[in-house]
């Protein structure tokens, strides 16, 4: 039956067997990605991987191996490698930054601490100001009623 | 991997210094001009080119190769080998492991970017201390002292950061930045030292000002 092959026997233009080993993992709607794993790893190199892995395991491999082939066509010199070394530099950039932003922070909440505590005693020293205003007022009261 | 198992001399196998690590391996006679023999001697090459085949198999590899301008063949072996060697120590992810945990961090780390670039747009935003009020009463002074509360020390303030470090944070290294300040800014007796000291550290090239006794904001 010709209909219903997937992706792989497609690809390889074979019977697919009903215990295909690509089936499960390579569908016939997506004929692009058993097209990249077999341009790079092989199909008989992918088929062994998969064999050899537990069935729990084997669409996470797929996946991957999947992952790998497509960086590796895009970029044939450094495939994954290059996709690793743009993280590093997005990991050293972001600790630069924050570094950077928390410096700012100590130094602001320095500057802010002071500015409160600034605040705080020039309140305090008009109100106490006032308070010695309002006790005088007072006592001239007390004393003219007498 | 080291690039000391290659060898970017020998333009060809075969004659004179005996089979490359790849023809060595696939016990076959070493041609001049062999695609091979410039990347992987017959020492370490070999066991090289092992991980290679097994993964990519010769034939997808030397068509690779062919593909690749030849200046940039050393590179792209090495990382060939590399992924072979990260798919032989685990085939189910492979070198994708490694991605798939570069990518996490990246995303700590730009989480708690956001978390400290919001706390310092908090800390802009203060208002500056006003011009000392209009004479009040008794009663309003009371409310002066309370109000002053609202305004958090700045040891809460930087205790905060601890609970961020350990939920946020994906590096130890960033841990160990910023726990020692935590515990010595407790009191805040020694802010303007450690602040001087985070920065000079951090940002060699930033000159800290130390703050006068008034400030105008």
């Amino acid at each position: 039956m010709i209909s219903g092959r997937c992706a792989a026997c497609r690809y390889l233009r074979r019977r697919c067997p009903s215990d295909c080993i690509f089936a499960p993992y390579f569908p016939s709607n997506n004929p692009q990605r058993f097209a990249a794993v077999h341009r790079i790893f092989g199909a008989s190199n992918v088929g062994r991987m998969l064999q050899q892995l537990p069935p729990d395991l084997r669409a996470q491999a797929a996946d991957t191996l999947y992952y790998e082939a497509e960086c590796r066509v895009e970029d044939p010199v450094y495939g994954c490698v290059g996709v690793i070394s743009r993280l590093h530099e997005q990991i050293d950039e972001a600790e630069c930054e924050l570094a950077k932003t928390r410096a700012d922070i100590v130094i602001n909440s320095d500057i802010g601490q002071q500015a409160q505590v600034q605040h705080i005693h020039d309140e305090v020293e008009h109100n106490s100001s006032l308070l010695q205003e309002q006790s005088n007022v007072g006592q001239t009261q007390l004393g003219s009623s007498s | 991997m080291s690039r000391g198992s290659t060898n970017v001399e020998n333009n060809g196998g075969g004659s004179q210094g005996g089979p490359c690590g790849a023809c060595k391996f696939l016990r076959r006679k070493c041609l001049r001009g062999c695609i091979f023999a410039p990347y992987f001697d017959s020492d370490q090459g070999t066991a090289h080119f092992a991980a290679v085949h097994k993964v990519f198999g010769a034939s997808n590899a030397s068509k690779l190769l062919l593909r690749i301008p030849a200046h940039k063949r050393l590179d792209a072996v090495v990382t060939l080998c590399y992924e072979a060697f990260a798919r032989v120590r685990d085939p189910v992810y492979g070198c994708v492991a490694h991605i798939f945990t570069l990518q996490q961090q990246v995303v700590n780390l730009q989480a708690e970017l956001a978390y400290v670039q919001a706390r310092l747009a908090t800390f802009q935003r203060l208002p500056p201390p006003s011009p000392p009020p209009q004479p009040q009463s008794l009663h309003s002074l009371a409310n002066v002292v309370a109000s002053s509360s609202d305004l958090v020390p700045i040891s809460n303030l930087m205790m905060h950061f601890d609970p961020l470090q350990t939920q946020q944070c994906a590096g130890q290294e960033m841990t160990s930045l910023f726990n020692p300040l935590d515990q010595e800014l407790i009191d805040g007796e020694d802010l303007q030292i450690l602040a001087r000291e985070f920065v000079s550290r951090y940002l060699p090239g930033v000159r800290f000002r130390p703050p006068g006794p008034h400030q105008n904001f």
